[in-house]
């Protein structure tokens, strides 16, 4: 396997990184902007997530230093609370939701954020506005990739990769993740039982129509089996405990 | 003193408790009874039509996360209990135990407290936090809890 190749582009991208980091430690709050509402009550239905949780809500590609990465260079909008050591940084349902975008778009298409940073910020825009109009990807005479909406449209200059197969898999992405916006749910891929609603525990992934997490399953994991856990819990669908223990890596106890 | 025991809790343990309520004071619901798979934005609407002062929780992950719910919960007038079970499994038998030894002294904070607070409920004993303290807290300005 050969080593990366360090290229200008990627040492500029650091720089930029470390520059903001410094800023910030001296107490610096990039792209901070008053809140329209601080109060804690409102934090009640708009999801709390740690960056870990995020991470594994939407694995496997996802890893934390990308979402700092992305929250450095404030592609992410500010968070519910900046992390210090000690301290993790939260993020909204809101951010999770561009951070799956932002993920997925960048896996398909390969591009570079220093360079589709306009037409990231307008596709993310568009997925939460109020109004949803349904995007539609197209490909420029000059072989560029573009977004459209029906009455305006971006190109994206980093997109490398397209295949013209892509398109519809990735316009289905974006509707899907609209839907998710508008629902309030998330769905976790591979696990129909279990979802993120930013109305329940916060967000943390639970298991379908309870309130009980799989962080807490997979802490009973070692000492109660399957028989007990659906006596302690009847009401749990058939499937949503062994669903728990598999999202959070977990054995069930025999 | 009314509590209200969430989801993670088995709901036989609520029954169970209250056969002592007349020792230690506190007489506890579970929301698997009256809402299973509530909302957070419910749960004060949920307590006040009950008469409920308390809901009883447990953390066991991303404590950072949980805090600022539990912040929304107690500005909403909800005090919050919440269990920590360190290293101990929170099993049915764990949850009966722990509870039914700190639930005089559950009863006697919450019902001293002039305001919504946050009990942190652990086999060695009870913390009390007031919003405030826990506000510093979050905001990094006050002692971490373990």
């Amino acid at each position: 396997m050969s080593a990366p190749t360090l290229t200008l582009e990627h040492m500029f991208e650091a720089i930029i990184v470390w520059f903001w980091k410094r800023r910030r430690q001296r107490g610096y709050s990039p792209g901070a902007v008053p809140r329209a509402d601080p109060s804690p009550s409102s934090l009640l239905g708009r999801g709390i997530y740690t960056v870990s949780e995020a991470v594994r809500i939407l694995r496997p590609s996802l890893t934390r230093r990308k979402v700092h990465y992305w929250l450095d260079e404030e592609i992410l909008a500010e968070p519910i609370r900046w992390g210090r050591k000690g301290v993790p940084t939260l993020l909204s349902y809101d951010q999770v939701l561009r951070i799956r975008i932002l993920q997925r778009l960048r896996d398909d298409l390969g591009f570079t954020l220093r360079k589709s940073r306009e037409a990231l910020e307008w596709i993310t825009k568009h997925v939460t506005a109020d109004q949803w109009v349904k995007l539609t990807f197209f490909r420029t005479g000059a072989g560029q990739v573009g977004i459209t909406d029906g009455h305006d449209a971006i190109g994206i200059p980093g997109a490398q990769r397209l295949l013209e197969g892509v398109l519809p898999e990735l316009e289905a992405f974006l509707a899907e993740t609209r839907e998710a916006w508008e629902r309030k749910v998330l769905p976790i891929k591979g696990f129909d039982l279990l979802v993120s609603d930013p109305r329940v525990m916060a967000g943390s992934p639970v298991i379908i129509g309870t309130r009980i997490e799989t962080a807490f399953i997979a802490h009973l994991a070692p000492e109660v089996g399957l028989r007990d856990l659906h006596k302690m819990y009847p009401h749990v669908p058939e499937g949503g405990f062994e669903q728990a223990a598999k999202f959070e890596e977990a054995e069930l106890a025999a | 003193v009314n509590l209200l025991l969430d989801e993670m809790f088995d709901a036989e343990v609520a029954s169970a408790l209250n056969v002592l309520a007349y020792r230690h004071g506190c007489i506890y619901s579970a929301i698997r009874s009256i809402a299973a798979g509530a909302a957070d934005e419910q749960i004060p609407t949920i307590c006040r039509d009950r008469g409920i002062g308390a809901l009883v929780t447990a953390n066991v992950r991303d404590f950072g996360a949980r805090l600022v719910l539990y912040q929304a919960l107690l500005d909403a007038g909800i005090s919050v209990v919440v269990v920590r079970p360190a290293r101990l499994a929170l099993t049915p038998e764990v949850q009966m135990a722990l509870l039914s030894a700190h639930s005089v002294r559950i009863a006697k904070l919450l019902s001293e407290a002039s305001g919504s607070v946050l009990l942190r409920l652990t086999q060695g004993g009870i913390v009390e936090r007031s919003l405030d303290e826990l506000r510093d807290e979050i905001e990094g300005r006050g002692s971490h809890l373990p």
